[in-house]
């Protein structure tokens, strides 16, 4: 038999490990206001799509209660009842707006607005319309011309893919084509169906395999020929490098005519002053010889001696 | 010649395997019907039960408990800073109901039972085979199943139960420890959003797992250890046997049980 002393300790163990349970259990009861006095409200919805016992009820963002009851009233209309601890009672009013709010994402949930929370309080007997934000049928019909683009697309590839569709013929002919291929039959006679056709052609191209090989051997001796030019023009030796020395020559002595040339002109403005100075000179030696011989005729003309006009020579 | 040879093994395995989980299945049915017979409870059955229980749970508590805290708050912590990094604050509640009590507090209460008193149980069986005191028992016409396997069934039941619970409990008030430094949360906003992301089936999903994993981590040690050989060579292929077919049956009810809770 187990000792007291594990009795005691199982004991111990098991009670309190059910009382912690117990207690959270009943921690989490209170917070989720099972122990709350509650206040109920009615709503009224044209649908009941959406709705669903347990649903929150929200304000700003923070959750005030919950639906507890839907029901079909006499007029086809759903009516919601939903539970509110009183200590968030305050935010329901008779001017308080109820909105059923489905989003894309998450839950749906019933959302209150209150602008004045001192207005008088709701009454359980006063039933308040609740609109509708269907985020899902928004974007449903946001997307409706996309699903129509999509289902014209998808109905051309449906048309292109048919039996009868020129991309099935085209198919088709490809494999009717890739079987001609794999029988060895060349393009030139499935385009002819002529093999005579086939072998003219493989004869004009041996023809022109020659010819090709002729003008390979002339091209070769071309381009020796042209890298004998090359030397002959272009070389160290070639009739360029000449020409440059000739012309290197010609140049040098472009300069040195340049120089001679300057030295001229200045020789000839030189001369040209020199005869000028002549022409001054002989001018007054004529003037000298003319006052010379007007002296003389004066002279002769003074003087009573004639002339002899002969000279006897010895 | 060769496939057909490879395929009659294939099959003989097959029917073998399916012969054996049938004996076990129904050995369980068996076993699970006398928890709810007023006769498996007599003194001598409350007594093994309660010593199962003192060394199942009592002798492991403070170990468990500062696993908790430690392994608890450390993974806790981390996952609420990733919560926090990637913007998704507002799923605390439902991250701490649905991962840490319906799936951690279970599955790591499981292993450390399993690990600790399985295999303890698994040898203790083959031990009592290979010693012939089952044959013994047998032989006084003395039902083991009621005699040996009940009491440490219900004593290993109870305390995976209760140390889930209290792993769940601890976990969660590290978790406000962390929920305060991370994201300034005061005591009331963290109890609110826990309350209300935990509900009542979670409780009862919590027990009604837990008391599954309990049976099976204790049904299957005890039922490969008495159908182990006479010799002692024959005690640790029992344990063997029976320790991976613990962990085939940990992760079968833990599919299952999300199967469940999804459909």
């Amino acid at each position: 038999m187990a000792s007291k002393s594990i009795q005691y300790k199982v004991g111990l163990f098991i009670v309190t490990t059910i009382v912690l349970i117990i207690l959270a259990g009943l921690f989490i009861a209170y917070k989720k206001d099972l122990f709350a006095d509650l206040a109920m409200y009615r709503l009224q919805s044209e649908s009941g799509e959406g709705l669903t016992q347990g649903m929150p009820v929200l304000f700003s963002g923070f959750e005030i209660g919950k639906v507890k009851d839907l029901e079909l009233s006499d007029k086809g209309q759903v009516v919601i009842t939903i539970t509110v601890p009183r200590k968030h009672v305050r935010w329901i009013r008779e001017e308080s707006t109820f909105t059923l709010e489905k989003p894309l994402v998450g839950t749906p949930r019933i959302v209150v607005r209150t602008e004045n929370p001192e207005g008088k309080e709701l009454s359980y007997n006063k039933i308040v319309p609740i609109k509708t934000i269907d985020d899902i049928n928004e974007v449903i019909k946001k997307a409706q011309p996309l699903v129509e683009r999509i289902q014209s697309v998808a109905d051309n590839i449906d048309r292109m893919t048919n039996a009868d569709s020129e991309l099935n013929k085209i198919i088709a002919d490809t494999r009717k084509m890739t079987k001609m291929l794999s029988e060895k039959k060349s393009l030139l006679e499935m385009a002819t169906g002529d093999k005579k056709g086939q072998e003219t052609l493989m004869k004009t191209l041996e023809q022109v395999a020659a010819i090709t090989e002729t003008v390979d051997g002339t091209m070769k001796r071309i381009d020796g020929m042209v890298a004998k030019a090359d030397e002959a023009v272009l070389g160290d030796k070639g009739s360029i490098a000449i020409v440059n020395n000739i012309l290197t020559d010609i140049e040098g002595k472009f300069k040195r005519l340049d120089t001679l040339i300057d030295n001229a002109i200045t020789m000839s403005a030189d001369l040209q002053g020199t005869t000028q100075d002549i022409n001054l000179v002989r001018k007054e030696v004529e003037e000298t010889i003319s006052s010379v011989n007007k002296l003389i005729q004066d002279v002769r003309n003074s003087l009573p001696f004639e002339q002899k006009k002969e000279i006897k020579l010895p | 010649m060769n496939g057909v040879s490879w395929l009659e093994k294939l099959g003989g395995a097959a029917l073998e395997n399916w012969r054996e989980l049938r004996q076990l299945l129904g050995f369980a049915y068996a076993v699970f019907r006398r928890l709810f017979s007023r006769a498996s409870y007599r003194p001598l059955t409350v007594d093994i039960l309660t010593t199962q229980i003192y060394f199942t749970a009592v002798q492991l508590l403070g170990f468990f408990i500062v696993v908790s805290i430690l392994f608890g708050s450390l993974f806790i912590g981390m996952t609420l800073f990733v919560i926090k990094e990637i913007g998704l604050t507002e799923y605390i509640g439902q991250f701490i109901a649905g991962v840490v009590v319906l799936e951690m507090a279970p599955i790591m209460t499981t292993l450390l039972i399993a690990l600790r008193s399985g295999s303890a149980i698994n040898a203790e069986m083959a031990v009592m085979k290979a010693n012939r005191e089952l044959d013994a028992l047998a032989a006084f016409d003395i039902d083991i199943a009621q005699y040996l396997f009940l009491p440490r069934i219900i004593a290993v039941m109870v305390s995976v139960v209760l140390l889930s619970s209290l792993f769940a409990i601890i976990v969660t008030l590290s978790g406000l420890l962390f929920s305060a430094l991370i994201f300034g949360m005061g005591f009331n906003a963290y109890a609110d959003i826990i309350a209300k992301a935990i509900e009542y089936k979670d409780f009862l999903i919590l027990m009604v797992k837990s008391a599954a994993f309990g049976f099976f981590i204790t049904f299957i040690p005890l039922y490969y250890g008495s159908r182990a050989g006479y010799q002692l060579t024959a005690v640790p292929v029992a344990v063997l046997r029976g320790m991976v077919n613990v962990f085939i049956a940990i992760v079968v009810i833990e599919v299952l049980s999300l199967v469940a809770r999804f459909l």
